[in-house]
């Protein structure tokens, strides 16, 4: 009796429904749509390499709310531009996605619809190696992005984006990596001789002059890793022995104006290791390291148990603060700095304390894609 | 049937259930012993004699010796071995090399880490991923890196899995 009362209450509702809409407002369907640019403020660009498509994902700095993403071909390396509005990737397009012709391309994309705006093609010498941002690079004025090859023979390919065509290639036999002069058409190349070489353009972009340095280090009892952090006019890099190495690269060749090590007097054998393993923070001359223990051959790419926030001025650790397995660092340039930080899998924000000598404290962690994802890049 | 005949039944297929379970593993273990001696045979890491108790002391996965400097995916989990690339792909044409110490005799190797090209990469357990970075030397020594995609100058540049291929003897050795 109770289930009849129920299905006749049931019944009168529906048709009071029906009965109500029928005389109301026509039912609108929803159309799909596409939001038609990310969100306002300064991002975290998260590049993730694959042997398929790559992509770039991009994430709110603020609160680490994911944007959206651009995508690349295979093996790719990524540029962004000093005002974060413009994003570049060099990468690899096969035909039959495992093998088959071959294309390399140069893209172009507009960060806040996420879009590609321009192809360029490459020569099909592109550098296909972890991510580092000295494979891909950007001229002072940003008229030529210039990319790493390696076949393996070492060169630079030199491309200039407003004209949209590739104007040259630079030998660079022994040398590696871009890493562009603040002024005019100039980058250097570490070198396997432990010099660096820089290669100023000629106007037509098609050749430059090269000048090498003195040797700067050993690289067979202590190699720098290839990440850098742009200190004032100078380039600071550390080596696996964890010693500073800083260069000056404003004239037509490098000049080492400094060197010292951060880990002189600590014991436990920690050393530098991971893939993004610096990062400079310029509203307080501070440089943040992932460090790890027991460090000996074979250990520099060891994610971080601790980073060291260290003080380039006076030359001392400031503080250690210890951490779960980080392997790449990014760091805000503000007075009270935000540490970005990612592991395989994660993306981590920390809180850093000034008054605390620089203690950071995770203040987030969200969900990173991508299976090999060891850059993290800063812009405004 | 009793309670306690449904138990007594039930105990006796789990046990035959684990025993099979065991036997099967130990079957494929020793059926990978025996590819892996013969790889320990071919490239004469040993002498001939040794060559059993050798390849026993080293474990087929990443802490086999020759692997001291491997970043990547092995191609013994992928239907190869530590010096074969698996039916189908093609050894890359260049490659770098490393330096191993053979815990047997104490001396040094030429290890070429070659890729495997031209197949999608091998998607097999996360101990087949070994990262052992011995000598490993950023781009700049580009014979000694290996974080490159040794297929670079492949026709097929896709790397599907990694081998360590025991060339020579080191200076000094």
């Amino acid at each position: 009796m109770i289930r009849i009362a129920g299905f006749f209450m049931l019944a009168s509702v529906l048709c009071a429904c029906y009965r109500s809409s029928a005389t109301e407002t026509p039912f609108e369907p929803q159309h799909l749509t596409v939001k038609p640019a990310i969100d306002p403020g300064a991002n975290v660009f998260t590049i993730a390499i694959s042997e398929s498509a790559g992509a770039i994902h991009v994430f709110g700095a603020a609160d680490l709310k994911y944007k959206g993403s651009m995508s690349s071909g295979a093996m790719g390396q990524t540029l962004l531009s000093r005002d974060g509005k413009t994003a570049y990737t060099a990468s690899l397009y096969l035909k039959r996605i495992v093998h088959g012709e071959r294309e390399m391309i140069l893209q172009i994309y507009d960060v806040a619809t996420l879009s590609p705006i321009k192809e360029i093609p490459l020569p099909p010498k592109l550098a296909m190696v972890d991510t580092l941002e000295a494979m891909l690079a950007q001229s002072a004025d940003g008229r030529y992005v210039y990319v790493q090859n390696a076949t393996p023979a070492t060169s630079v390919t030199v491309v200039d984006v407003i004209a949209g065509k590739v104007t040259g290639e630079i030998p660079a036999p022994g040398c590696f990596g871009i890493y562009p002069s603040l002024r005019g058409d100039r980058f250097s190349a570490i070198c396997g001789d432990g010099t660096f070489v820089s290669y100023t353009l000629k106007a037509d972009g098609a050749s430059a002059d090269r000048a090498q340095s003195k040797k700067i280090f050993d690289a067979d009892k202590d190699p720098i890793f290839m990440p850098s952090a742009r200190v004032g006019a100078d380039l600071v890099f550390i080596s696996y022995q964890g010693n500073i190495y800083r260069v000056c690269d404003s004239g037509p060749a490098v000049k080492l104006t400094d060197s010292y090590s951060v880990t002189a007097g600590v014991d436990g054998g920690w050393a530098p290791g991971g893939a993004q393993l610096i990062a400079y923070n310029k509203g307080n001359n501070v440089l943040f390291v992932g460090m790890h223990p027991n460090g000996g051959n074979g250990s520099h790419k060891q994610p971080a148990k601790e980073i060291w926030a260290y003080d380039l001025t006076h030359k001392t650790i400031l503080y250690r603060s210890p951490v779960a397995d980080i392997t790449s660092l990014a760091a805000s340039d503000a007075r009270v700095p935000v540490l970005y930080a990612s592991k395989p899998k994660l993306l981590l924000r920390f809180d850093v304390d000034p008054d605390a000598k620089f203690a950071i404290k995770e203040s987030q962690q969200v969900y990173n894609p991508g299976a090999w994802n060891d850059e993290i890049i800063l812009r405004p | 049937m009793t309670g306690s005949n449904w138990n007594s039944l039930t105990a006796a297929t789990a046990a035959v259930f684990t025993g099979l379970v065991f036997a099967h593993a130990a079957w494929h273990k020793l059926a990978d012993f025996g590819a892996f001696m013969g790889f320990v045979a071919d490239y004469q890491v040993t002498p001939e004699p040794t060559v059993a108790s050798v390849s026993r002391a080293v474990d087929s996965k990443c802490e086999y010796w020759a692997y001291c400097s491997m970043n990547g995916i092995r191609c013994d989990a992928c239907g190869g071995s530590a010096g074969q690339c698996p039916p189908g792909s093609r050894p890359s044409v260049v490659s770098w090399v490393g330096t191993c110490t053979n815990p047997t005799d104490k001396k040094a190797y030429l290890i070429s880490y070659n890729d495997c090209c031209g197949k999608a990469v091998c998607d097999v357990p996360e101990d087949a991923f070994c990262s052992h970075d011995e000598g490993d030397r950023p781009g700049y020594r580009i014979g000694s890196y290996n974080a490159a995609n040794w297929c670079m100058a492949n026709t097929n540049l896709v790397p599907g899995c990694s081998t360590a291929v025991i060339v020579g003897i080191a200076d000094g050795a």
